[in-house]
């Protein structure tokens, strides 16, 4: 009999934060919540803790409010939220019952599963956490986070999914590869590995596009025994961000998996999302070559465009070689931590610095002395003796050599927010005061009915080439008209 | 020590075979043909058979012209392809013109020339390469890689030694014309090649259908290969062979010397992309895997033409359909290789078989031909009621028996004595007007006119915006979508 296969949606967590910085507003998701609904996957993946920040900081959406009017669509499918370590919305350590707090609010708003991670495997983070979820009814799942490394073997992998089974009984385990580096090869030895740990519990595999692996990868886990697959809905999918789901489901049907996806459903989806790249002025993702490079400093792809970004503004482009490279060995130097937030920025900040100011840890960023010193848990590795001396020589003073006991703070919190609701007061306990005024003051304009600016800049191009021109976007059209001068021909730039 | 990989480029000859139709004319490669010569490239692939048919029958220009301009320019060796026994044509040809065209390339400066068979009979090939030997050209033969029963490593292994033994060959290549060669194949492939043919150089010749080439060439290095081709992007990936870019910067991370001129590959591809935009051409994308792409394994320029002419008929949303049924008349026929000329056969057939309903209800002249043997022998036989189908359905017109060809080289100077054999040969290969426009126009075809100056100046501002940023213009019947690939 064929295999069934389950396919779990992304796009409206992580398609949009691998592609668009996180920035699709809740307005274009409405429209095909139920579509969504049909269309068949396992479950739909919504929040994590940067969409939050984007919502709040950036769309000026009410996050709570996205959750609890896509909850309100989805009939038969559940939806999945997540948490990253003890940090609640933070990068540090939070206190437990601001944690467990943080379970509550996200469950109550609409969350069916609840899915942790910490990229150390330090299950003090979020075992506790996870079993609070499940005790308060929500289906449970848990990241082994995929690196590359010496430390990061099929035998620790095994271990960790051992440890994370017996300490919080979750439902589920997930391989997540956020660098998008997990060959078949590799896949045929770590698959078999941790079905035999978890048992009869769902194994998942979720990946991404930034060496063209996913596919070939995902068809080898599935002949181990991996039964969930994580996907995108193209345009918003490839590149950065996880398989299409379009790929994928051909794929694994040649392969003689079933699967449930409505591929009508898909494409009444993808046709929306379509028309939102040409609104917004967003990027759609596309597949992408094999790249050697991405397995020495495994650089997340949002980390990548932002260092690229970063070196640009500062005249120091021509740099990025060098800083790759050096990524690469601070990555050693600190025990392979797992290039996953917020790690891969503290270590592309760190490898960034040592490049530009040429001595080598001269300049130490408060994050790398905390993460040193374990603040945001066990390392799996230590880190190599002499950098450790020099980072908690040359770091913040500041910084205590024993990490400090994190306070319980709800109780304070509600005293001192009276009158709101606990998710407002999640929000003014994790953003400035005037970011959460300013959100509920000013709900934010959704979907900006504009071009976007390089649009308009063509426009301006046009105009100067006096060439009588029919310009369309998206469903708006515009006509110049203007005097012939010369035969326009399809191309590319 | 560190190893040196060549790189054999073929931007000139599958790059634009592959994306373009084979439409580069001479004028397009002429202005870098300087920094091909200073790339760094081992070996520049720059024609073959399907390049002198478009250069006659759709550019308008001498191809033995683009041989002499682009061998004043580059001193790098020149490669070429000569495809079975077929010289220019489809069919097989005499011995004596298959030895004339082996002759004609080496004297006019083709310094490497190399034979495939889709059937591996050698006895298409090996005549062609003597000739070309004793006039002094180095010869090389094609592997033809397929994922099919018949297609082991140990039939591979026999077929290195049998034209080792027979021609005397000085290289080989694996040539993966549908792109399947995975690096779990290759890693048992090329040992098991190396073994046999000891010190030879060994090639590996991909295409980026399904994105396999990057791992495939890394995992075939590290057995032994020591030369690879690509193509110059925007003439790359896609349905053709892999980026030179990409596949240098695995291989110098992987550890590997490489001769590349990063600044001279720049210059070309500036160039391409250039000429790309105007003059209407494809560019070529990053691919995604698909596994079904191993069923029917047909070649990507094949692919896009049956698309096309299933669209024109109305029948686009047969091809599923279509695909599967190659697949299914592929193993009918005895596992033939998917290149030219049997992917288009195969295509054709499946096709029929598909939109008939009825299986071989139409038989296509090439498909009898093939079934009876005229194209050489079969490495296993066509299905034993698929064959009595053929011949029973197919035209009678074709014997059962196979006739000899008569040779016809003399024949050809007593009827045009007063001229070279260079130009006999295209007045042998192509109906006489059509030689004889090539032959008296302008020896370099000039370029189409293009877009104004200042249409590329907006060509430059797009190329600075957002990545994906799409934009659409109609004027008149004429339209552009253009996307920028970000700045």
């Amino acid at each position: 009999m064929p295999q069934r296969l389950k396919i779990f949606d992304t796009t409206l967590r992580d398609g949009h934060q691998c592609l668009w910085a996180t920035r699709m507003p809740t307005a274009m998701m409405l429209p095909v919540i139920e579509t969504f609904d049909r269309a068949g996957f396992g479950a739909i993946e919504l929040m994590g803790n940067v969409h939050f920040d984007a919502c709040v900081r950036y769309l000026r959406d009410d996050p709570f409010e996205r959750m609890r009017e896509i909850k309100k669509r989805l009939i038969h499918t559940p939806l999945q939220g997540f948490i990253r370590s003890a940090c609640v919305l933070g990068f540090d350590i939070k206190p437990a019952d601001i944690n467990r707090l943080w379970i509550e609010v996200l469950l109550r708003n609409g969350t069916d599963r609840m899915l942790a991670f910490d990229g150390l495997h330090d299950f003090d983070n979020t075992a506790p956490y996870l079993k609070y979820a499940k005790e308060l009814g929500a289906r449970t799942v848990h990241w082994l986070i995929f690196s590359d490394s010496p430390v990061h073997t099929d035998e620790m992998y095994v271990a960790k999914a051992h440890e994370i089974i017996e300490r919080a009984d979750v439902d589920e385990i997930v391989i997540q590869d956020t660098s998008g580096i997990l060959t078949p090869a590799r896949a045929a030895t770590l698959v078999p590995a941790l079905k035999a740990a978890v048992g009869d519990r769902s194994l998942g595999l979720h990946s991404h596009c930034l060496v063209g692996l996913p596919q070939r990868t995902y068809l080898e886990a599935a002949r181990h025994g991996v039964d969930a697959f994580y996907t995108c809905i193209s345009p918003v999918a490839d590149g950065n961000a996880p398989p299409s789901v379009q790929t994928t489901a051909k794929n694994l049907r040649y392969a003689g998996y079933e699967l449930d996806i409505d591929d009508e459903a898909i494409d009444q989806i993808s046709r929306h999302l379509e028309a939102g790249i040409t609104v917004l002025g967003k990027p759609a993702g596309r597949p992408q070559d094999f790249d050697l490079g991405q397995f020495d400093h495994q650089i997340p792809g949002g980390v990548m465009s932002n260092l690229i970004a970063n070196l640009e503004q500062a005249g120091m482009a021509d740099q990025l070689g060098a800083v790759l490279e050096e990524c690469g060995r601070v990555r050693a130097e600190l025990g392979w931590p797992i290039m996953v937030t917020p790690f891969s920025q503290h270590v592309a900040v760190q490898a960034a610095l040592n490049v530009i100011h040429g001595e080598r840890y001269g300049i130490i960023i408060d994050e790398v002395k905390l993460y040193a010193l374990g603040y945001f848990g066990k390392l799996l590795a230590p880190v190599e003796p002499n950098v450790l001396d020099r980072i908690v020589e040359r770091g913040s003073q500041a910084i205590t050599l024993q990490p400090p006991e994190p306070e319980p703070a709800v109780e304070k919190l509600r005293k001192r927010y009276p009158d709101i609701d606990d998710e407002e007061r999640m929000l003014r306990y994790s953003f400035p005061e005037d970011v959460v005024d300013d959100l509920y003051a000013r709900p934010g304009d959704n979907l900006p009915p504009t071009m976007s600016v390089p649009f308009l800049h063509l426009l301006e191009r046009l105009r100067e080439q006096n060439v009588p021109t029919r310009i369309a976007a998206g469903g708006a059209e515009i006509d110049v008209e203007l005097k012939p001068r010369a035969n326009a021909r399809r191309g590319a730039a | 020590m560190t190893r040196t990989i060549r790189i054999v480029d073929t931007t000139l000859r599958d790059g634009h075979q592959c994306l373009w139709a084979t439409r580069m004319p001479t004028a397009m490669m002429l202005p870098v043909a300087d920094a091909f010569d200073r790339a760094g490239f081992w070996v520049v692939e720059m024609i073959g058979a399907v390049q002198f048919d478009a250069a006659v029958r759709f550019i308008g220009e001498n191809p033995w012209t683009r041989i002499r301009e682009l061998r004043r320019r580059i001193s790098r060796p020149f490669q070429t392809i000569m495809r079975s026994n077929c010289a220019l044509n489809f069919d097989r040809q005499p011995v004596d013109i298959n030895e004339l065209w082996g002759e004609l390339l080496a004297k006019n400066g083709v310094d490497r020339v190399y034979a495939f068979d889709g059937l591996h009979d050698y006895d298409n090939t090996v005549p062609q390469l003597l000739s070309a030997k004793a006039h002094g050209a180095q010869i090389g033969h094609w592997l033809l890689f397929s994922e099919s029963p018949v297609h082991t490593d140990e039939l591979y292994v026999r077929k290195a030694r049998e034209i080792i033994d027979r021609a005397g060959v000085d290289e080989l290549i694996i040539e993966d014309a549908s792109g399947v060669l995975t690096p779990e194949r290759a890693a048992t492939l090329v040992p098991a090649l190396k073994k046999e043919i000891g010190d030879m150089p060994l090639g590996l010749h991909m295409h980026s259908l399904v994105a396999l080439p990057q791992t495939t060439y890394l995992e075939a290095v590290k057995h032994g290969v020591d030369n690879l081709y690509c193509c110059v992007w925007p003439v790359a990936d896609g349905n053709a062979p892999p980026s030179v870019k990409t596949t240098v910067r695995n291989l110098r991370y992987a550890g590997y010397d490489v001769e590349i001129n990063d600044q001279a590959v720049d210059e070309i591809s500036r160039h391409f992309e250039e000429q790309a935009f105007l003059h209407d051409k494809p560019m070529g994308e990053v691919q995604d895997f698909d596994l079904a792409h191993f069923d029917h394994q047909i070649p990507g320029g094949v692919l896009s033409n049956l698309v096309s002419q299933l669209r024109e008929v109305g029948l686009e949303h047969k091809l599923p359909h279509v695909l599967e049924e190659c697949g299914r008349v592929r193993k009918d026929l005895g596992w033939p290789i998917q290149v030219t000329p049997f992917a288009q056969f195969l295509a054709v057939q499946g096709t029929f078989n598909a939109i008939h309903g009825e299986r071989y209800s139409v038989v296509p002249d090439e498909v009898k031909k093939y079934a009876l043997g005229y194209f050489g022998k079969h490495l296993s036989p066509v299905d034993p009621d698929v064959l009595d189908r053929i011949v029973e359905r197919g035209s009678k017109a074709i014997s059962l028996e196979i006739p000899d060809v008569e040779p016809a080289v003399d024949r050809l100077r007593k009827r045009y004595p007063g001229m070279s054999d260079e130009e006999r040969f295209l007045r042998y290969s192509f109906p006489e007007e059509i030689a004889e426009a090539a032959l008296t126009g302008p020896p370099v075809a000039p370029l189409p006119p293009i877009l104004t100056s200042s249409f590329v100046d907006l060509l430059k501002a797009l190329r600075n915006m957002k990545q994906g940023t799409q934009v659409f213009i109609q004027q008149g019947d004429v339209e552009i979508t253009m996307e920028s690939r970000g700045g």
